[in-house]
């Protein structure tokens, strides 16, 4: 059978393109040729993403210094680590900052979004700008000027006293408390506005037909946000609530910077305690158990959200 | 491990978390970059003289220090004609993330510092990436030059299981002394003399604080002043045998003595009666010793690696002594150590020139350069080498009582791995009382003796 390759190279009949010839596969299908085109990606993403994550995985199982011959213990780190109520604090403190990381963030997101969308604002871009502007700052940076602002003599307790709410004042980073929080806030601050871009391209991509049709049917502008925006906006807050998650878990350089995990235990993190007993205290080994597990919670957490948002809202 | 270098390079430290991308998985991500980048800086100069020994500190932030090092570099460099030294400084952070990776790799410098304890010198000792110095020691008698129990830090078994006993290691070029800062002008308004008794320093500071003066500058946001406080009061109470083998793993001591009760509910009465700064918790590091060198304080607690710039800000208004002994006629007893000690790599290129720098920076002509320069050197400089009445003679003098004395003491938290964790955090829970002086010490035991049980000494 003489393939498309043998025939002598003449314009084809019109109406009757090449990709139509019965010897190639239907347009769109998989070829082996693809594999090729996505290996470069694929060895970068498999040396630097997924052999480490297997071999933290692989470490998490032995008794190591970082150094001398690993010792085999099997599940010991992982039974160590269950029984640790320091580290259960840590992973506790983890779900307080998803509040402040992704749901604050996503809520407010949310509601600027609506805002800046109908109204007519003069310099949108320029708001817009504004409030990202926290994403494209390094978050050690931004740990360092936070910590002068809620320093006991630092402008937060200045502008509270001036307020003549000076009692309201506190050594924010050193209180009990408040620690936790104040560095939540921190993470609301930076992650409303990754929350609010995705949220307006979101909203650009909704059918004005169906806003119209809302308007006529006489929804006023909180009916028409629930009944068009949100649920148009479904795969923006399923990215937005991702996002901001793994933020939260994954938080290490806040802390770090900002408290080192005090007062006491206070702002301990999971994170924190993989740099702690890794370099630190070098029990690699139980680092690595740490890592892990904190790897498959937020491994399960993605799962969890994709699964509620798009049932809730289909 | 010496987390008051940790904090004194504060700035630097803050960089780690850039360093140490992708927490989850750093443990195995950093063994790829670090002999990388460490290769990088070494292999430069290889060719343009006949010997290059590369030099590698851990303390990139101290510039008056590292400033020092390198003139000590000059000088060695003309010494020894045909040698070129490559000095590289890392941040303590970085040295301690990544020399395990870069000592196991044909990277390794000639003569590196490392950090003291289980966690750092002792898995290097039992990795075998460091050489005994055992033979230099004799051959330049280092011995006599340095005070043996400070010597001890560098020296473990070889298997890296006994700390302070076995072969020598490391060995330090500068001190560490912890000690109270005061300031003079204040001292004297108050109509107060230095105490000679722990009993006459609380009415000193309860003397002050009745006149409006805050009594001890402090802050602990930084996690690691409380240990230096709570330690000062330890060696004011406690025999100094005791504090010894107790760090040591020595005698099957307990951490949950009288004594530590005691400087315990101690340091959490202060915090209550008011001698530190308001919202000790909250201040930093740097916010509370510029508080003091601004006039806001009569004390602080911490250690002789700030005495350079509180020399600069305060000159003559600025004076160091230790805190007394409980007991009257007591000789003081104090936290005092080596600084970073200098080790040689298994894997030295040359390692005969590195223990002749060893030598050089640790020598009785070196320690005069850094008294010069406002540093406190581990071997005695000759005398005279510093200002009188200046902060920098107080602490060569307190030195000198300790070593005649011997009443040197280690680090409180080398004793195990994770003690600094656990005291650090503790005693904040201790000065916030959400803890009671009981309560703290038994968890401190309970860190102590799971870990003397483990390594069964």
């Amino acid at each position: 059978m003489p393939s498309s390759l043998d025939r002598p190279p003449v314009s084809p009949p019109p109406g009757r393109a090449i990709r139509g010839s019965p010897d190639l596969p239907p347009p769109g299908a998989p070829r082996r040729i693809g594999y090729v085109y996505v290996l470069p990606a694929l060895l970068v993403y498999g040396t630097f993403a997924v052999v480490p994550l297997l071999h933290a995985g692989w470490l998490s199982f032995f008794s190591w210094d970082g150094v001398s011959a690993p010792t085999w213990v099997g599940a010991e780190n992982y039974q160590q680590l269950v029984a640790d109520p320091q580290l259960q604090g840590a992973f506790l403190h983890s779900l307080v900052l998803i509040v402040f990381y992704s749901l604050l963030p996503v809520a407010i997101g949310l509601l600027l979004a609506a805002s800046l969308s109908r109204l007519p604002i003069r310099g949108l871009t320029v708001f817009r700008t504004i409030l990202f502007l926290p994403q494209v700052i390094p978050m050690v940076a931004l740990a360092v000027v936070w910590r002068l602002i809620y320093a006991p003599d630092g402008p937060l307790n200045q502008i509270l006293g001036t307020l003549g709410l000076g009692s309201l004042g506190h050594p924010w980073l050193g209180d009990f408390v408040w620690a936790l929080p104040a560095i939540g806030a921190v993470g609301t601050w930076v992650m409303y506005g990754l929350a609010m871009v995705l949220f307006l391209a979101g909203i650009q991509k909704i059918p004005s037909s169906l806003y119209d049709a809302a308007r006529v049917d006489g929804a006023g502008p909180l009916r028409e946000f629930f009944a068009v925006t949100l649920p148009g906006l479904r795969n923006e807050i399923v990215v937005a609530l991702v996002l901001t998650m793994v933020a939260a878990l994954r938080n290490f350089d806040l802390v770090y910077v900002m408290t080192r995990g005090g007062p006491g235990n206070a702002t301990d993190v999971p994170a924190l305690e993989v740099y702690i007993r890794a370099f630190q205290v070098g029990d690699v080994g139980s680092a690595a158990a740490v890592g892990t597990t904190l790897a498959v919670i937020i491994f399960a957490l993605v799962i969890v959200v994709q699964r509620l948002v798009e049932e809730r809202l289909t | 491990m010496r987390f008051n270098r940790i904090q004194r390079r504060r700035r630097w430290s803050l960089l780690a978390p850039l360093v140490i991308a992708g927490v989850v998985g750093a443990c195995s991500s950093s063994a790829s970059l670090a002999p990388s980048a460490a290769s990088s800086t070494t292999s430069s100069a290889a060719s343009s003289a006949p010997v290059t020994l590369v030099v590698q500190d851990g303390e990139a932030g101290s510039t008056e220090r590292i400033g020092t090092y390198k003139l000590l570099d000059q000088q060695f460099e003309q010494q020894h004609p045909g040698v070129t030294i490559q000095h590289t400084s890392e941040p303590f952070a970085n040295l301690t993330a990544t020399l395990n990776l870069q000592l196991s790799s044909s990277a390794a410098p000639d003569v590196t510092q490392v950090n003291q304890g289980y966690q750092s010198m002792g898995i290097l000792v039992k990795g075998g990436l460091l050489q005994p110095l055992d033979s230099y020691a004799t051959k330049y008698g280092w011995g006599a030059r340095q005070p043996p129990t400070l010597l001890d830090a560098g020296k473990f078994s070889s298997d890296g299981k006994q700390f302070g006993t076995g072969n020598l290691y490391g060995i330090s070029a500068t001190g560490d002394l912890v000690g109270l800062y005061y300031n003079k002008a204040t001292l004297q308004k108050l109509g107060l003399e230095l105490p000679t008794t722990l009993a006459q320093f609380t009415n000193d500071l309860a003397v002050a604080k009745q006149a409006g003066v805050t009594p001890i500058a402090f802050g602990d946001l930084d996690k690691s002043p409380g240990i230096h406080d709570f330690q000062a009061i330890v060696n004011a109470l406690a025999p100094v045998k005791y504090q010894n083998d107790f760090v040591y793993g020595r005698g099957g001591v307990s951490f949950a003595t009288p004594e530590v009760i005691q400087a315990a509910a101690m340091l959490q009465d202060w915090a209550n009666k008011g001698y530190f700064t308001p919202g000790f918790l909250g201040l930093g590091y740097s916010d509370w010793v510029n508080g003091f060198q601004g006039g806001k304080g009569l004390f602080i607690i911490t250690g002789s690696w700030y005495n350079t710039q509180l020399l600069d800000a305060m000159g003559s208004n600025v004076g160091f002594f230790l805190l007394p002994r409980a007991t009257a006629g007591e000789a003081p007893v104090a936290t005092g150590a080596g600084g970073l000690p200098w080790a040689i790599p298994t894997r030295a290129k040359n390692p005969t020139l590195a223990a002749a720098y060893i030598d050089f920076i640790t020598s009785s002509q070196a320690a005069a350069l850094f008294v010069q320069r406002g540093d406190n050197p581990m071997t005695s400089p000759p005398a005279g080498t510093a200002p009188q009445g200046s902060s920098t003679a107080d602490i060569l003098a307190a030195w000198a009582q300790l070593e005649q004395n011997d009443n040197f003491v280690p680090f409180m938290d080398w004793a195990t791995p994770t003690l600094y964790n656990t005291l650090s955090a503790g005693i904040e829970e201790l000065l916030g009382n959400q803890t009671t002086p009981s309560t703290f010490v038994q968890q401190g035991q309970a860190d102590y003796g799971k870990f003397v049980t483990s390594s069964s000494h």
